[in-house]
C-alpha cells in the first residue's frame, strides 16, 4: 500500500511542454475552423508564458506564424471580446520576442482585423465607446509606421466617453439601432465611414426576414465523452419539393451531417416534421402534401448531434412545407432571432439540457442577434445565465422568448411574419404553367389573326395567286384589278370614286422594259363639274404617274373651268424608232367646246397640248405615219365651233402646241395661245341638209385603208333613224379623192329635195362636196390641200 | 631537395592551405598540415630565440611552438579562424600568391617571430628562471672576460669591473637598489637580445669606457640579466621592433624604399672615403653595402637575425674572424649606427610631417 | 629502443599533437541522441494548399531526445533564411547553454549559444543527423575584470577545478591567458571556450593546459567553459 517511489523523477518540463505542443498540434488538425485554431494556439500561449523563453522559443516560433496568418484574415463571430483583447496581447507579445522573423506590415493587419472584430463585438453589445475605441485604434494603427508609435496606439490613454453616446445607449430599443444611429450621427467624418460600413455589411445577416433559413445556436461535441465544448450559430437552410406520389409521406435528407449520430438525427428529423404536418391541420384544417425536405448546414465541417435541433427543423419545414404545397400563405421568421429546443409530435415545445443552453445563451449574447427562442420549460435558467452575461456586459439588448407550442412562434409578431401572397402573384403561382401556356397561345392565335387580317387586307400579298392578265374595274372610289378568275390581286384608291362607266383601260408597255404598264382613266363622280385623270399603274397596282387634263382657258370673251373629261386616250409610239410610247389624250371642257389634245410621254411628263375650239368625235382618232417620215401623225377629227364645220387636225407628235385656226371671231379666240402647230386643218363643208337642218357638221370616223394608202373621213350631216354621213378618200397628203354621200343621207336629201325642203343642188352638191374643202395653211384658208407653212420640219 | 629548396615548398604548401582556410573550403587534412608546417617552421625560431627561456623552464620547444600556434588556430561560434584570417587576410594571400616567395616567406617569419614573442611574454610570469644555471654562467663568463676580476667577500660573490686604463681609484660599489640603473644601462645597449656570454662582454665594455672601476654583486649581475631580457621582451612586444614596414604588409611602403635608396647612396659615400683611406678594399665595398643591405631587409622584418660578422662573410668569405674584429667590424658598426640615425630622423620628419605620432 | 625508433616515436607524438588542433574533439563526456517520433506538423496542410507562403516561419524536421529524456534537441528549418537550426532544450541552464552538438558522421561539432540555438551550416540532414550527442560543459567559470575567476558550475569530477587567469593588455590586442589548475589526474579537458559579453565565443584546443585568447577593446563580462 506503500504508494512512495523510489528517488520520485522531478517533473521534466522538457518533456511535459513537447507533449503540450504535441497536443495542440493534432487539435489543430482536427479544429473545426480557423476560430477554434487561433484559440487553441493562444491557449498555448498562455500556458506556456511562464516558462523559461529559451524552453519555448521555438515552440512559439512555430506556432508563431500560423498565429498571424490566422487572425489576420480569421472572421470570428460569438466571441467575447475579452478573447480578443487576449490575441491583441499575445499578438503584441509575440511581436516584440521574435521582431526580427515578423514582418511589422503582417502584425499591423492581425491588429487592425482583431480591432475591427473587437468593435464589431462591442457593438453587438452595445458598448459604444468601447467600439468606438477600438476603431480609433485601428485607424491610428493604419498610420503607425514604427514599433514605437504601435506601441503608443496600445498603450494610449483612453478617453472620456462622449455624453451623447452615453444618452444614445439608453435610449435605443436594439443594439442594431443604436448602432445605425451612432452611424448617422458619426457621418462620413473622421475616416471611420469604411469601419462603419463593414459592420454594418456583417450585422446585415442578422436582419430580414427568410422563409427558407433560420438561425440556430448548436453546441459542438467531441471528443470520447462527447464533451460540450462551445455552442456557435448556424444557418439552417431549407429547401422543399413536392414529392410524388410514391412515398406518401415526407423525406428527409442532410447535406452535410457527420458520420455518428445520424440516424438520432434522422428520428428527430422526422418527429418535427410530423409536428410541422399536425399544427396546420389542428389550427387551420390544412393537409399538407407530403414533400421531400433538403436541409443543409451553413458550415460544412460541424460536429454536432442533438435533440434541441427538432424545433428549428419544424418550424422551418412548416413554412416550406406551405410554400411547396402551394398555399397563398406562408411564414417568414425573423433573422434576428435564433431558435433552439426540442418538440413532440403535437409540436410543444420540451425542455433542453442546461450545460447546452447556457453555452447557446452565451453564443447568441455575442453575436448580433436581438432574439433568442428556447422552450418556455428552460426561460427561467436561461434568464439566470443571461443576467450573468449582462451583469458584464449590461448594454446588450438580447431577448428570451420562452414558448410551449410552435402556434406561439407564428402568433409572435417579433420573431415571425404571416405573408399572403396578392391573389395574382399567387395564381401565377400555383397555375403559372397553365397561365403561361394560355398567354403563350393567346399571343399566337392574336399573331395569327393578324397576320390573316393584314394578308387579307392586302391582296398585294397574295402570291398564290396568277397576276396576269388584269382587269380594272371601279367599284366606289377604288379600282380593282381581277385576275380571269377573279380574284383580287390588288385595289388603287381613288380621290373620288370614278363613274363607273367612264372607266377606260390600255395595257401597254410604255416605256419599253418588257413589263406592261396599265393605264387608267375615269370620270370622277361629283355634284359640281366632272374631271378626269389618267393614272399609269404597274401591274402590280403600283401607282407611276398621273394626269389630269385641261386647264382654265380663256377666250377674249369667255373663261372655262378647269374641268375636263378625257374623252379618249390611246398609247403609241409616236416616234417609229424609238421603244418608248407617248400617251395621247383627247380631253374636252365637260360643258364647253374647247378640247385639248395632250401628249404625254412615257413617264407622264407633258410633251405639248394642242387646243381645239370644238369637241372631237370619240371614234374620229387614226395615229398612222402617214407621209412616212418615222413619226405617226394624229389625226383627229371633230367639229369647229367657230366655223360650225366639221374639221380634221392632223398633229405631228413633234410639235403639238397652239390652238386651231380661229375666224377672228372674238368668242373662239383663246387668249395666251399661240398659232396651232398642225399639220393640217381641214374644214369640210357642210351639206345643205346640215345647213338647214343642223347646227353643224362633224366628223365622226377616220380610217385608213393601208393597202391603198387611202383615208376615208365619215362626217355626220344629218340624223334620222340613223345617222346620214359623208364620205370623204384622201390620200395620204390630204388630196381630197372622192367625197360621196351614204345611202341614208343622199335617201334623206332626195326626199327633203322632193319635199321641197331641200334646195335641188342639195343632192348635186354631195359628189362635188370636196371642191369646197379649205385648208388651213398657217396663215389663211386655202382650197387646195396645204400643209401648215409654218412648221419647221 | 636542398634545405632552402625545401623550405621554400615547405612556405608556399602553407600559403596554398591559407588560400583554402579564408575560402572556408578546406578538408581536416588541409588543416593538419598546415599546422604542422607552420609548427615546423617555427620551431627554428624557437629554438634560437628562446634559448635563456628553454633552459629555465619545463618547456619543449615543440611546446612553445605548439602553443603559439594553436593560439592562431582559435575558433569562432561560425568555425572560422578569426586571428588566423586577420594576420592572413584575402588581401594579403592575394598579394603572395603572385609575389616572390621569399616575400612571402619574411611574412611569414615575421608574424611567426613576434607571435613568438608574444608567447614568451605572456609566460614569463610562469617561468621560474634557473638562476643557479644562469649564476653558473655569468660566473664563468665573467672569469674569462678580461676586465673583469671575481672576489668571494664574506661568503658574497663580487665582480669587479676595471677600466681598461685603470687609475688608482678605489672601485666604485653598486649597491643592490642601484641595480634599475644598470639595467637601464643594458636596455639602452641594447644588451636584452644577447645571450649571457655576449651580453656580459658587452657590459664589461660599456662599463670598462667608465673611468672608474665598478664593484657589484653577482647577485645582482644576475637579477639585472633577467630584468634586462624580461624587460627586453616587454618592449618587444609592446613597442614591436624597429619594423620599417607599413600596417604589417610585409614590404617596405615606397617612402621607406626610397629612404632606403637615399641610405645606401650616402652609406656608398661613406666607403668610398673608406677605400681613399685605404681602410676597405675595392672588392670589400660591394660586400660591405649587400651586407647593409641584407641588414636593413631584416630590420624590416623584425630584427636583426645574426650577426653582423655573419652578414659581412656572406658576401666576403675571406674574412676571417679574426680580421673582421680587428678592423672591419668598427666601420660595420659604424656604418649601421649611422644609418640607423639617419633612419631614426627621417621617420621621425616623415611621422611629424604627415601629422602622425 | 634504438635512436631511430626512439625518434620516429616522438615523431608520431609530436605529428598527433599537431593534428589535435585540427581534429574534432572527441569527448568523453557525451550524451547519445536518439530519434523522437513526434507529431506530424500541420501546418502545410493548414496553410500549402493555399497558394500562400508558409506561414510556419520555422518547420519541425527532426526531433531528438537522450535515453532519459532529459535533453531534447529540435532540428528546425527557418523558412525565412533557409537555414537549418539547431534547439537544444534540458531542464538545467548549464546542459543547453554552450554545449557542443557533435554531428558523429560529419566528424562536426556545433556550439549552441546562451539560448541554446546553434546554426547548422548546409549539411545533409538524413546523413548528418544519423548519429547525433551533446557534451555539455563540465564546468563554467566567470571572470570579472581585476577578480578572481569565480566557479559557477562544475561537474562532480571537476569541483575542485580552478583557473588562472591574467590579462595582458600590452601588445597589438588584449591578451588573456587561462590557465587550467587542479585538474583531476585522468581528466583531459579536450575545449575551453571563452564567452564575452554572451555575444562571441572563442574555442581554444588547449596546449599543456594553457589557452590565449585576444580580446576585443571593451568588453564586460567573461565566461570560461570548460569541456571534457
Amino acid at each position: 500500500m506503500n504508494n512512495k517511489t523510489n528517488g520520485q523523477q522531478p517533473e521534466n518540463p522538457v518533456v511535459n511542454l513537447q507533449n503540450l505542443f504535441n497536443q495542440t498540434l493534432s487539435s489543430l488538425s482536427i479544429a473545426a475552423d480557423e476560430q477554434e485554431r487561433v484559440r487553441l494556439i493562444n491557449d498555448f500561449f498562455r500556458s506556456t508564458q511562464d516558462l523559461p523563453e529559451d524552453l519555448t522559443c521555438s515552440f512559439h516560433l512555430q506556432l508563431a506564424g500560423l498565429f498571424f496568418f490566422l487572425t489576420a484574415s480569421f472572421q470570428p463571430d460569438c466571441l467575447p471580446p475579452e478573447e480578443l483583447r487576449d490575441y491583441v496581447e499575445t499578438s503584441w507579445n509575440l511581436y516584440r520576442k521574435f521582431q526580427d522573423k515578423i514582418h511589422f506590415a503582417q502584425l499591423k493587419e492581425t491588429l487592425g482585423n482583431l480591432f475591427f472584430y473587437q468593435a464589431l463585438n462591442h457593438f453587438y453589445l452595445g458598448e459604444l465607446e468601447d467600439a468606438l475605441r477600438a476603431l480609433r485604434r485601428k485607424q491610428k494603427l493604419a498610420a503607425a509606421d514604427s514599433v514605437d508609435k504601435l506601441a503608443e496606439v496600445l498603450e494610449a490613454v483612453e478617453e472620456e466617453a462622449a455624453a451623447d453616446i452615453r444618452e444614445l445607449k439608453d435610449r435605443g430599443s436594439s443594439n442594431w439601432l443604436i448602432f445605425s444611429e451612432l452611424a448617422a450621427r458619426l457621418g462620413r467624418e473622421n475616416g471611420l465611414s469604411l469601419d462603419l460600413d463593414l459592420i454594418q455589411e456583417k450585422w446585415k445577416k442578422f436582419s430580414d426576414w427568410s422563409s427558407d433559413n433560420l438561425f440556430c445556436p448548436l453546441v459542438e461535441r467531441r471528443g470520447l465523452l462527447q464533451a460540450g465544448e462551445r455552442s456557435r450559430l448556424f444557418l439552417l437552410e431549407c429547401r422543399c419539393r413536392r414529392s410524388g406520389g410514391a412515398e406518401g409521406h415526407n423525406t428527409i435528407r442532410f447535406s452535410n451531417l457527420p458520420a455518428y449520430g445520424q440516424e438520432e438525427t434522422y428520428l428527430m428529423a422526422t418527429d418535427a416534421l410530423e409536428a410541422a404536418d399536425h399544427l396546420p391541420k389542428a389550427e387551420y384544417g390544412l393537409n399538407l402534401p407530403p414533400c421531400n425536405l433538403l436541409f443543409s448546414f451553413s458550415e460544412k465541417n460541424f460536429i454536432y448531434y442533438g435533440e434541441s435541433l427538432s424545433l428549428p427543423l419544424a418550424t422551418l419545414s412548416l413554412t416550406q412545407k406551405l410554400i411547396s404545397g402551394q398555399r397563398r400563405l406562408y411564414f417568414a421568421f425573423s433573422r434576428q432571432a435564433a431558435f433552439t429546443g426540442k418538440v413532440n409530435l403535437n409540436g410543444e415545445t420540451q425542455r433542453i439540457s442546461p450545460e447546452a443552453l447556457e453555452m447557446k445563451v452565451r453564443a447568441a449574447f455575442y453575436s448580433g442577434l436581438s432574439y433568442l427562442v428556447i422552450p418556455a420549460d428552460n426561460l427561467k435558467e436561461a434568464r439566470t445565465y443571461l443576467y450573468e452575461l449582462l451583469a458584464r456586459h449590461p448594454w446588450r439588448k438580447l431577448e428570451l422568448i420562452g414558448v410551449g407550442n410552435i402556434k406561439e412562434i407564428i402568433a409572435d409578431s417579433r420573431i415571425c411574419r404571416k405573408i399572403k401572397r396578392p391573389l395574382i402573384s399567387h395564381l401565377i403561382r400555383t397555375r403559372g404553367p397553365l397561365i403561361r401556356r394560355g398567354l403563350q397561345a393567346i399571343l399566337g392565335l392574336s399573331i395569327i389573326v393578324a397576320a390573316l387580317v393584314i394578308i387579307n387586307k392586302n391582296p398585294s400579298y397574295h402570291f398564290w395567286k396568277i397576276r396576269q392578265p388584269v382587269i380594272i374595274e371601279v367599284h366606289g372610289n377604288r379600282l380593282f384589278a381581277h385576275n380571269p378568275e377573279d380574284q383580287l390581286l390588288w385595289t388603287f384608291p381613288l380621290r373620288q370614286p370614278f363613274t363607273p362607266n367612264s372607266l377606260q383601260q390600255r395595257f401597254v408597255d410604255l416605256d419599253g422594259d418588257g413589263e406592261e404598264e396599265i393605264l387608267v382613266s375615269g370620270n370622277y363622280l361629283s355634284e359640281e363639274k366632272i374631271s378626269s385623270e389618267l393614272f399609269c399603274l404597274k401591274k402590280s397596282g403600283k401607282l407611276l404617274w398621273s394626269y389630269q387634263p385641261g386647264r382654265r382657258i380663256k377666250t377674249l370673251t369667255d373663261e372655262f373651268s378647269n374641268h375636263y373629261m378625257i374623252k379618249r386616250f390611246e398609247a403609241a409610239a409616236f416616234d417609229l424608232n424609238s421603244r418608248e410610247k407617248s400617251v395621247l389624250i383627247i380631253g374636252n371642257h365637260v360643258t364647253w367646246y374647247p378640247t385639248q389634245i395632250s401628249l404625254l410621254d412615257a413617264r407622264g411628263r407633258l410633251l405639248g397640248e394642242y387646243w381645239q375650239a370644238g369637241h372631237l368625235g370619240q371614234s374620229a382618232l387614226l395615229i398612222e405615219d402617214l407621209d412616212e417620215d418615222g413619226w405617226q401623225e394624229i389625226t383627229a377629227g371633230g367639229t369647229n365651233n367657230d366655223f360650225q364645220q366639221a374639221c380634221l387636225i392632223v398633229l405631228d407628235p413633234r410639235a403639238i402646241t397652239g390652238c386651231s385656226p380661229g375666224s377672228g371671231n372674238p368668242d373662239f379666240q383663246f387668249s395666251e395661245l399661240p398659232a396651232g402647230s398642225q399639220e393640217y386643218y381641214l374644214l369640210l363643208p357642210r351639206t345643205t341638209i346640215n345647213q338647214l337642218m343642223g347646227l353643224r357638221n362633224y366628223i365622226t370616223g377616220v380610217h385608213l385603208f393601208r393597202e391603198e394608202k387611202m383615208l376615208e373621213i365619215i362626217t355626220h350631216e344629218f340624223s334620222k333613224e340613223t345617222s346620214c354621213q359623208m364620205l370623204y378618200n384622201f390620200d395620204t397628203r390630204f388630196n381630197p379623192l372622192l367625197s360621196r354621200p351614204t345611202d341614208v343621207l343622199t335617201e334623206a336629201v332626195r326626199e327633203l329635195v322632193v319635199s321641197r325642203i331641200l334646195p335641188p343642188h342639195a343632192e348635186t352638191e354631195l359628189r362635188s362636196l370636196k371642191e369646197r374643202i379649205k385648208y388651213w395653211d398657217g396663215e389663211a384658208w386655202v382650197t387646195y390641200p396645204a400643209r401648215n407653212k409654218k412648221l419647221t420640219f | 631537395m636542398s634545405r632552402q629548396a625545401s623550405r621554400l615548398a615547405e612556405e608556399r604548401k602553407v600559403l596554398l592551405k591559407l588560400l583554402y582556410i579564408i575560402n572556408n573550403n578546406y578538408k581536416e587534412s588541409d588543416l593538419e598540415e598546415l599546422i604542422l608546417s607552420m609548427v615546423r617552421l617555427i620551431l627554428p625560431l624557437v629554438r634560437k630565440q628562446s634559448g635563456l627561456y628553454l633552459r629555465l623552464a619545463g618547456y619543449q620547444p615543440r611546446d612553445i611552438a605548439l602553443l603559439t600556434i594553436s593560439t592562431l588556430f582559435i575558433r569562432n561560434k561560425q568555425g572560422r579562424f578569426p586571428v588566423l584570417e586577420k594576420l592572413f587576410n584575402w588581401k594579403i594571400i592575394e598579394k603572395f600568391m603572385v609575389a616572390r616567395e621569399a616575400d612571402f616567406r619574411r611574412y611569414l617569419r615575421n608574424i611567426l617571430s613576434r607571435r613568438l614573442k608574444q608567447t614568451f611574454y605572456y609566460l614569463s610570469g610562469e617561468i621560474q628562471p634557473e638562476r643557479a644555471k644562469i649564476r653558473r654562467e655569468i660566473l664563468y663568463t665573467l672569469k674569462k672576460l678580461p676586465g673583469c676580476r671575481i672576489n668571494k667577500e664574506n661568503g658574497r660573490t663580487m665582480a669587479v669591473i676595471q677600466p681598461e686604463h685603470p687609475g688608482r681609484t678605489k672601485p666604485t660599489i653598486l649597491k643592490e637598489d642601484q641595480s634599475d640603473r644598470l639595467v637601464e644601462i643594458c636596455l639602452n645597449q641594447g644588451l636584452g637580445s644577447l645571450q649571457v656570454p655576449k651580453f656580459f662582454r658587452r657590459l664589461i665594455e660599456v662599463l670598462s669606457d667608465r673611468k672608474s672601476p665598478v664593484e657589484v654583486s653577482l647577485n645582482t649581475l644576475l637579477e639585472t640579466y633577467i630584468e634586462t631580457q624580461k624587460n627586453f621582451l616587454l618592449s618587444e612586444v609592446g613597442n614591436g621592433p624597429v619594423t620599417l614596414s607599413s600596417s604589417g604588409t610585409g614590404t617596405a611602403s615606397p617612402e621607406i624604399s626610397d629612404l632606403l635608396e637615399e641610405l645606401q647612396v650616402r652609406n656608398t659615400l661613406l666607403l668610398n672615403r673608406y677605400l681613399t683611406r685605404n681602410k676597405i678594399r675595392k672588392e670589400e665595398k660591394d660586400a660591405y653595402l649587400r651586407a647593409l643591405n641584407d641588414l636593413f631587409q631584416d630590420w624590416q622584418d623584425g630584427g636583426q637575425e645574426k650577426s653582423l660578422y655573419e652578414y659581412l662573410k656572406k658576401y666576403a668569405p675571406e674574412i676571417s674572424p679574426g680580421e673582421y674584429r680587428q678592423r672591419k667590424r668598427k666601420i660595420l658598426e659604424y656604418l649601421i649606427k649611422s644609418s640607423r640615425d639617419f633612419l631614426k630622423i627621417r621617420l621621425l620628419e616623415q611621422h611629424s610631417a604627415s601629422g602622425r605620432t | 629502443m634504438t635512436d631511430r625508433n626512439f625518434k620516429k616515436k616522438t615523431d608520431t607524438e609530436f605529428v598527433n599533437l599537431c593534428s589535435e588542433l585540427a581534429r574534432p574533439a572527441n569527448f568523453r563526456r557525451r550524451v547519445k541522441l536518439f530519434h523522437h517520433l513526434s507529431q506530424v506538423s500541420p501546418f502545410p496542410h493548414l496553410v500549402g494548399f493555399s497558394g500562400l507562403p508558409s506561414y510556419e516561419i520555422y518547420a519541425e524536421r527532426r526531433s531528438l531526445v537522450s535515453s532519459d529524456h532529459s535533453f531534447l534537441l529540435r532540428i528546425l528549418h527557418d523558412q525565412l533564411s533557409g537555414r537549418l537550426e539547431a534547439h537544444l532544450l534540458h531542464p538545467s541552464e548549464h546542459r543547453y547553454r554552450y554545449t557542443f552538438i557533435v554531428l558523429e558522421s560529419l566528424k562536426h561539432e556545433f556550439l549552441t549559444d546562451f539560448h541554446g540555438w546553434a546554426f547548422l551550416s548546409q549539411i545533409e540532414e538524413d546523413r548528418a543527423l544519423a548519429a547525433v550527442s551533446v557534451s555539455p560543459p563540465a564546468a563554467v567559470f566567470e571572470l570579472k575584470p581585476d577578480d578572481e575567476p569565480v566557479l559557477i558550475f562544475a561537474e562532480e569530477e571537476l569541483k575542485e577545478c580552478r583557473l588562472k587567469t591574467e590579462f595582458f593588455s600590452v601588445g597589438p590586442q588584449p591578451t588573456l591567458k587561462v590557465r587550467l589548475v587542479n585538474l583531476p589526474e585522468d581528466s583531459e579537458i579536450k575545449r575551453v571556450v571563452l564567452v564575452i559579453d554572451d555575444q562571441e565565443t572563442l574555442i581554444a584546443v588547449p596546449q599543456k593546459d594553457l589557452t590565449f585568447y585576444e580580446l576585443p577593446e571593451s568588453f564586460r563580462t567573461l565566461r570560461i567553459y570548460l569541456y571534457e
